[in-house]
């Protein structure tokens, strides 16, 4: 039978932003894919380059709309790390705690959007019912609903409003309630197992060759986590688990995001109770020297990394960024070869792609 | 981890219903609903939330600093007639570009500039969302906001009341203040520590000119450029002190400039600027202002 090639995007319900992925089908078989992004480059590392530091950290926040707090965390990682700035310790529990509840909002704009692409209504009104609540705590803290411009360099923005520690740990057990539910309600849809388990497998060796990291790399056996392989900020004071699925199918990966939920709750209930009174910032410098500065952190994609270089002015000479998805995503084709067309839909929903930092 | 839990036949079919008939009987019989009526309810706002600006026109002083931090730059200083106030220079902001980041409200060295709940902002056209200085104009509203902004009581400077006594450096029980002599003015005045500053206020206590005076300043969490002055390029126009918002820059007189006129007699001596860094906000007015390149500032926009 004739082989072709079809375009999945970039305008598709399937694709979660603007690119395309085009699958080469023999039949209802794929023998090929490949990914096409690019569309919605806006130009950030660029844009940087005529800022000053202290005005990229809401640039920062535009990379990702699902998970903005961790991205400028991570820039203000990158230059604290240029200018040598010591961090208060408050300021670092309440990042953690921040950078957890933006973790569980992101999985579950994830799951939401995961239910939608496999037809269960239910679950997306569900799951973006209680990312509400997380969004509601997240706004009341940092003042936004969505783009936070949280952290600062040497610290955070403000302090904990009050009676927000009450607020947070209501939020955690109602999720804990909620993470229940979800497991009944999706796993025990028929529909959603066909649809998950043995689907879209991603072996070991490939994930690690393709440099794969995130929950797709954990789902398939390989326990790489930032926060416990390279802590950073007050991770190594935190007792969680890292969660790992051996299976690495569509399955693996959403089962290893719902068990990141339930250790992301654990970590919030830790730094609350471990927050050290105190200054929440201190005044950062002006200007960086002419050196360089990389930042790691685990985003709730991957690892994300930056790479800054001063040049003694007030503004980076290079800012680079490194977007989990962009390479995971390479990995599509290795994922996708093999099963039918209609299950592309499911296995690149699971990868969790975010396309505004892919393009950046 | 938890296994993967593989339901019986029985429970594939009546745990998700159970679930979603919990949720039926939660929105529908019980009444509590998820969502809300938008435009009759709306969601109550924390007090941080970034929505529209308000300025206060008394507290403002016109430095301009929020226009510099504007990462998209969407603000811009206007020149305004008011009744009371004279005239001033106020920012306005257009909102079609706004990040609504919030950084122009926590730069403010005076806390004027303030972000309200108020976000239905929609308009018509472009030109209508373009508000100018007394599109948000509001100078009832900062009292009612409560912001943990950093104060600390500090001695604040007037140059041109001092005379140089040096009473403030003998009592400071922190030996923080030190005379420096200003070059080629014959005058001494006092330098503050800012870092050993306890705020005591033992030094305004004693000063009879009341040049020294203790008062609640806002510090600022970001480092801004300090002016650098150029002492040979200065004329001595006065330029920068007309122009400084905080009123940081004094013209001293240099004892011994004077020409001498045709009659024979002396003219008036040239003038200095001098800084008092103390009240410096590090808006760069001064530098924009300066013709000669008499005054040094890393940083600042042309």
């Amino acid at each position: 039978m004739a082989e072709m090639w079809i375009n999945m995007g970039p305008q598709h319900p399937m694709t979660h932003g603007l690119w395309n992925l085009r699958v080469k089908v023999d039949g209802e078989t794929i023998v090929d894919a490949e990914p096409e992004v690019g569309y919605l480059h806006r130009g950030i590392e660029k844009i940087c380059e005529g800022l000053t530091y202290p005005q990229i950290i809401p640039i920062a926040d535009r990379l990702c709309y699902g998970s903005s707090l961790t991205w400028s965390h991570l820039y203000c990682l990158t230059v604290e790390d240029l200018m040598d700035v010591e961090v208060p310790e408050r300021a670092e529990y309440i990042r953690v705690m921040s950078i957890e509840m933006q973790r569980i909002a992101s999985h579950l704009m994830w799951l939401a959007a995961y239910a939608g692409d496999l037809g269960l209504s239910v679950g997306f009104t569900y799951t973006m019912r209680d990312r509400e609540v997380f969004v509601d705590l997240l706004q009341a803290l940092t003042g936004s609903r969505l783009t936070y411009n949280y952290p600062r360099i040497g610290g955070v923005a403000h302090d904990l409003p009050p009676d927000f520690e009450r607020d947070a740990l209501r939020a955690v057990e109602y999720m804990e309630r909620r993470l229940k539910e979800y497991e009944d309600l999706f796993e025990g849809s028929k529909i959603f197992m066909m649809r998950n388990v043995g689907i879209g497998i991603l072996r070991k060796e490939d994930g690690m060759n393709l440099g794969v990291t995130g929950p797709s790399l954990r789902a398939s056996g390989v326990s790489y986590d930032l926060r416990k392989d390279m802590p950073y900020s007050v991770y190594p004071e935190m007792d969680f688990n890292v969660a790992i699925h051996k299976d690495g199918d569509c399955y693996a990966r959403y089962r290893v995001r719902m068990d990141e939920m339930w250790e992301s709750c654990r970590i919030i209930r830790q730094a609350l109770r471990k927050m050290p009174e105190g200054r929440w910032r201190i005044v950062a410098p002006r200007t960086a020297p002419a050196e360089t500065g990389l930042g790691r952190v685990e985003d709730p994609r991957g690892e994300a990394v930056m790479y800054v270089v001063g040049d003694g002015s007030d503004k980076p000479y290079r800012l680079k960024i490194r977007s989990p998805i962009f390479v995971t995503v390479s990995a599509a084709p290795k994922i996708l070869v093999g099963y039918k067309l209609a299950d592309v839909v499911a296995i690149m929903g699971g990868l969790d792609m975010c396309i505004g930092e892919n393009d950046r | 981890m938890a296994e993967r839990r593989i339901p019986k036949p029985l429970g594939l079919v009546l745990r998700p219903m159970r679930r979603t008939g919990k949720q039926f009987v939660r929105t529908l019989i019980l009444g509590k609903p998820n969502t809300v009526l938008y435009p009759e309810q709306k969601l109550d706002l924390p007090q941080v939330y970034r929505g529209k600006h308000v300025l206060d026109f008394k507290k403002c002083i016109g430095c301009g600093n929020c226009v510099t931090i504007c990462p998209n730059d969407c603000m811009w200083l206007e020149k305004v007639e008011d009744p009371e106030l004279g005239k001033i220079e106020r920012p306005g902001v257009d909102l079609g570009r706004c990040l609504f980041c919030g950084l122009c409200a926590e730069i403010c060295p005076t806390v004027a500039l303030h972000m309200t709940t108020e976000f239905e902002l929609a308009n018509s056209d472009r030109e209508s969302i373009k508000l100018g200085p007394s599109d948000i104009r509001d100078d009832t509203f900062g009292p009612t906001f409560v912001e943990e902004r950093r104060t600390r009581r500090l001695p604040v400077l007037d140059l041109s009341r001092c005379t140089g006594c040096e009473k403030c450096a003998g009592e400071c029980p922190e030996i923080c203040i030190a005379m420096m002599p200003i070059d080629r003015t014959e005058r001494k005045k006092p330098e503050i520590n800012l870092a050993k500053c306890n705020s005591h206020g033992k030094c305004a206590e004693v000063c009879l000119e009341k040049a020294l005076v203790m008062t609640e300043v806002y510090e600022s969490y970001f480092e801004m450029p300090e002016p650098k002055l150029i002492l040979d390029n200065c004329s001595g126009c006065g330029a920068c002190a007309r122009k400084c918002p905080s009123e940081a820059i004094y013209m001293l007189e240099m004892p011994g400039t004077e020409k001498t006129l045709k009659n024979g007699k002396k003219g008036k001596p040239k003038k200095r600027a001098v800084f008092v860094l103390e009240k410096c906000v590090g808006c760069g007015r001064c530098y924009q202002a300066c013709r000669f390149d008499a005054i040094e500032m890393p940083g600042v926009r042309e």
